[in-house]
């Protein structure tokens, strides 16, 4: 399936906004992939607010704040989630990774770069906000999912977010998916009206123009909720939920042959 | 000055005295007050020398403010902190505008005021903690620790206001307005730079300033990048109609 010198692809899933379902897209993006035959690992860079455990109801013994301090190996720490991908949980709690120093930034590299061989995509689940530790985590990330809810706060987030990773990180292509969304036709309006604001305010500054991919919406679904409460995973509670079509429909598009290299550039 | 012919000491002398003198001399031209005040030699009273010319040594001479030699050594050091502690600072780099033109038409001692007068600007708009330079010819630096981007933009702007507020009288009477160009650059932890390469960022913000007219403050975007009234306009244009 894969060649001799194939690397797993390596995409940040962020948000600006807390709370928009970023977590929730990583994991069932990472069991849709997985569903495809893919082998997926789920790093959660929120390093000191981590929750990526707790909707997959793991209980880790130890975590990356384990491996950072040199407590443990990577090996030590990696679970298996329901769903069948993997996933690297990260502490909860810890103040110290809210400033990102130059041990964590050479560590998380290290890190990240020792996985690519073993896998076919390595999802950086970041946390919420604008942190340095959130734009140092996507630019280890070739690519970067933005998550938003057709709610205007996290629409000017989603915004903020996209304006300084083109900014700062000189990235031209942005995925974008909205969680929560009315409608199809609601999510791909609001993907323009993002665009046309990229365009305007951005665009007109950068070298190489933004351009924002929108990969598709997940419906608001009660079934959501109601794999939270019980911290199952949707995708495999309910796999047949509209909410767990949409997860199956983005995976694909992901997938997608011409997503790897030709959407790259 | 300092005698440049010593008349030479006995050996038995130099082992068993010290000879202070064109130590002290040297504190009483920059305005020292005696360090040992008439009284003979204690270790407290040399390390007071000692302490008052490593100070010297650190200054600029016409402005009072840090040397070039100090600025580098301090910036290392930020540079260093800020990659440990995770803080942001921040470089500036200050430059009078048209400053060999005031050299050219008033002459030297007219531009020695003006870099005295834009020194004194800096050292009356940065805050305690924060290290002001005198960095080759024209050229001012100030080094912000732990300085987030809008306050580092509103202290820029401020030295930048200040210096356009305060004309300088030169000794025939002429009034001159000064104005400078300032180009800032943010020490980041997650964006490694050495200090050479600080020093090429805030200078290229520095020629932008420039560029772009003079007399006004250019930083790079790093971690400082508003979204304007306007952009939150277009991006909710459409919310009102669109949402029933």
């Amino acid at each position: 399936m894969n060649s001799a010198d194939a690397k797993a692809r390596i995409l940040a899933i962020t948000s600006g906004k807390g709370g928009v379902g970023k977590t929730f897209v990583a994991a069932n993006l990472a069991a849709a992939l997985a569903k495809r035959g893919r082998r997926v690992l789920v790093l959660d860079a929120d390093l000191g607010l981590a929750n990526l455990d707790i909707i997959l109801n793991l209980y880790p013994k130890a975590t990356l704040h384990d491996v950072l301090t040199g407590k443990c190996s990577i090996e030590e720490i990696m679970l298996a989630a329901p769903g069948g991908f993997w996933v690297l949980p990260a502490a909860s709690g810890l103040v110290e990774y809210s400033r990102l120093t130059s041990d964590v930034q050479e560590d998380l590299r290290r890190i990240i770069d020792g996985l690519r061989q073993r896998y076919d995509y390595l999802l950086l689940d970041t946390g919420a906000g604008i942190s340095d530790l959130v734009l140092y985590t996507a630019s280890l990330a070739e690519e970067v999912l933005v998550v938003a809810t057709p709610e205007p706060a996290s629409l000017a987030d989603a915004y903020a977010t996209i304006k300084i990773l083109a900014l700062m990180q000189q990235r031209n292509a942005l995925k974008l998916v909205f969680n929560q969304a009315g409608s199809e036709a609601e999510a791909r309006k609001l993907a323009d009206q993002l665009q046309q604001v990229v365009d305007r305010f951005v665009n007109a500054q950068v070298a190489n123009p933004v351009k924002l991919e929108y990969l598709g919406q997940i419906p608001g679904d009660p079934a959501v909720r109601d794999a939270a409460r019980k911290r199952q995973l949707l995708f495999v509670r309910e796999p047949a939920a509209p909410a767990s079509k949409a997860v199956a429909a983005l995976a694909q598009v992901l997938d997608a042959p011409s997503g790897a290299g030709a959407r790259r550039a | 000055m300092v005698s440049a012919l010593k008349q030479p000491r006995s050996p038995a002398a130099a082992e068993t005295d010290l000879n202070l003198e064109d130590a002290l001399q040297l504190l009483r031209q920059a305005g020292y007050a005696d360090p040992l005040q008439g009284n003979s030699v204690t270790a407290a009273g040399l390390q007071k020398i000692i302490d008052a010319l490593c100070e010297l040594s650190l200054r600029d001479t016409l402005t009072g403010l840090a040397n070039t030699r100090h600025f580098m050594a301090t910036l290392d050091q930020e540079v260093d902190r800020v990659s440990r502690s995770g803080e942001v600072a921040l470089l500036l780099l200050i430059d009078i505008d048209r400053f060999k033109s005031i050299n050219d038409t008033y002459g030297h001692p007219a531009g020695d005021q003006a870099l005295r007068a834009v020194a004194q600007s800096l050292t009356k708009n940065v805050r305690p903690m924060d290290t002001a330079a005198r960095h080759g010819g024209d050229e001012f630096a100030v080094i912000l620790p732990n300085c987030r981007p809008s306050a580092g933009h509103a202290i820029a702007e401020r030295i930048c206001k200040h210096v356009a507020q305060t004309p300088i009288v030169l000794a025939d009477g002429t009034t001159l307005r000064l104005t400078t160009s300032i180009g800032g650059a943010h020490i980041s932890p997650w964006r490694k730079l050495s200090s050479k390469e600080l020093l090429k960022n805030a200078d290229q913000e520095l020629y932008r300033a420039k560029a772009q007219g003079r007399n006004q403050v250019a930083m790079d975007t790093a971690a400082a990048i508003p979204v304007s009234s306007d952009e939150k306009q277009q991006l909710f244009s459409r919310f009102g109609q669109d949402k029933e």
